[in-house]
């Protein structure tokens, strides 16, 4: 065996051996479909229809890789990979597993609760399809959110936040006029920045 | 090509890792040979075979061994990540989704995959020379001729019935045997 097959090998393992760890039960190995690689840009994430200021605006495609992943580096920050929406739960069982205080939720059109989520600076490598969550960023009494949903060509989108525990079962991904925003959760943070977009808002309706 | 046991990993190997380690032990050869044939840079070739083998790792759960060889599983991953990458190259696009996961060589895998490359030079000008053939023609005489698939596994990794993969191979064939009569 040869050089470059040998450590071809070994990176397989070390990067994207996740599925093969896994029994043939498991989310992972049940999840379908190969994706093919795409760039989502700011634009794809605003049309996911995230609640404005609310939650941070970047986003994730996955490309080829496992149905999911949970990355845990030395420096103690976590990468999130999903690649198939329909393996939440998995992902989820995957967190607990690892004692990450994270929870992956479903955006979607029809959940009955808005965000607000704690905006958080951007974890996510654009050249990895990835979310990494920085847990120092977490504000105390806080979790982390990944919010999952798929873009119209079906590619997964994440986002990241945080909210107070515990995590809801969803979020709802359509945009919501400020004054309806449910700020009773939020960080100061997040209402003082929701102040400055409400004023914003308000200035430029008046001129 | 014999397979040998599976190596020993970070963590306790399960059935599942021993089993794709031996399909790409007993593979990874004829793959990168692939991609050898088609692209005279190491690093190109490096990248193109890592993507198929991480592409087979994802679609494990859609691998049925009942429904054919491993072989022919991995040449059709194998085409439609060459396919990609082309289409990538046409539109620019190549830089950002192939740096994604790609690993630097060192320079010994350097050097061993521009002999791997050297070695290809007769397949690749074949290749070349069949480059005005039909691409199911074409794809099937690579496979079978080339890459040493037998026609019921070139009939699987193309996704035709393996009927119409002789029909292609004949053909074939019957053009490049005609080519090299002609003066």
């Amino acid at each position: 065996m040869s050089t470059f097959e040998d450590r071809l090998w070994s990176q397989l393992v070390d990067e994207h051996g996740h599925p093969m760890r896994r029994t043939p039960d498991t989310p992972a190995a049940r999840a379908t479909g190969r994706r093919r690689p795409a760039i989502v840009t700011g634009t794809a994430v605003a049309a996911a229809g995230l609640a404005a200021a609310a939650i941070l605006a970047f986003g994730a495609t996955t490309s080829a890789p496992p149905a999911y992943a949970v990355t845990t580096h030395p420096d103690g920050t976590v990468t999130v990979t999903l690649t198939d929406i329909s393996a939440l739960t998995g992902l989820n069982a995957e967190l607990a597993r690892d004692r990450i205080p994270a929870t992956a939720v479903p955006l979607t059109a029809t959940c009955p609760l808005h965000a607000p989520m704690v905006t958080m600076p951007s974890g996510t490598n654009p050249s990895t399809y990835t979310v990494t969550i920085v847990p120092a960023d977490i504000p105390a009494g806080f979790t982390a959110i990944v919010g999952a949903t798929e873009n119209a060509s079906g590619q997964v989108v994440l986002v990241q936040g945080a909210v107070r525990p515990p995590a809801p079962a969803c979020f709802n991904s359509t945009p919501m006029p400020f004054h309806q925003i449910d700020l009773a959760h939020a960080s100061p943070a997040v209402r003082a920045a929701l102040a400055r977009a409400r004023q914003a808002a308000e200035s430029a309706a008046r001129r | 090509m014999s397979v040998p046991p599976a190596a020993a990993t970070a963590t306790p190997p399960n059935r599942a890792m021993s089993d794709f380690e031996a399909v790409y032990r007993a593979n990874v050869a004829g793959i990168t040979a692939f991609f050898a044939r088609r692209c005279s840079e190491p690093q190109s070739v490096a990248d193109l075979t890592s993507e198929t083998f991480v592409e087979a790792i994802a679609s494990l759960h859609s691998f049925d061994p009942g429904r054919g060889a491993a072989r022919a599983w991995l040449f059709g991953i194998a085409r439609h990540v060459y396919a990609r990458h082309c289409e990538r190259t046409a539109t620019g696009h190549v830089a950002v989704a192939e740096l994604a996961g790609r690993r630097e060589l060192g320079e010994d895998e350097i050097e061993e995959l521009a002999t791997r490359i050297d070695d290809q030079l007769a397949g690749r000008q074949l290749l070349a020379r069949l480059d005005r053939l039909p691409e199911l023609e074409r794809a099937a005489l690579e496979l079978v001729d080339l890459a040493g698939l037998t026609p019921h596994e070139a009939a699987r990794a193309l996704d035709v019935s393996p009927a119409a993969l002789r029909v292609r191979l004949f053909r074939a064939r019957n053009r490049l045997r005609r080519e090299e009569d002609r003066p």
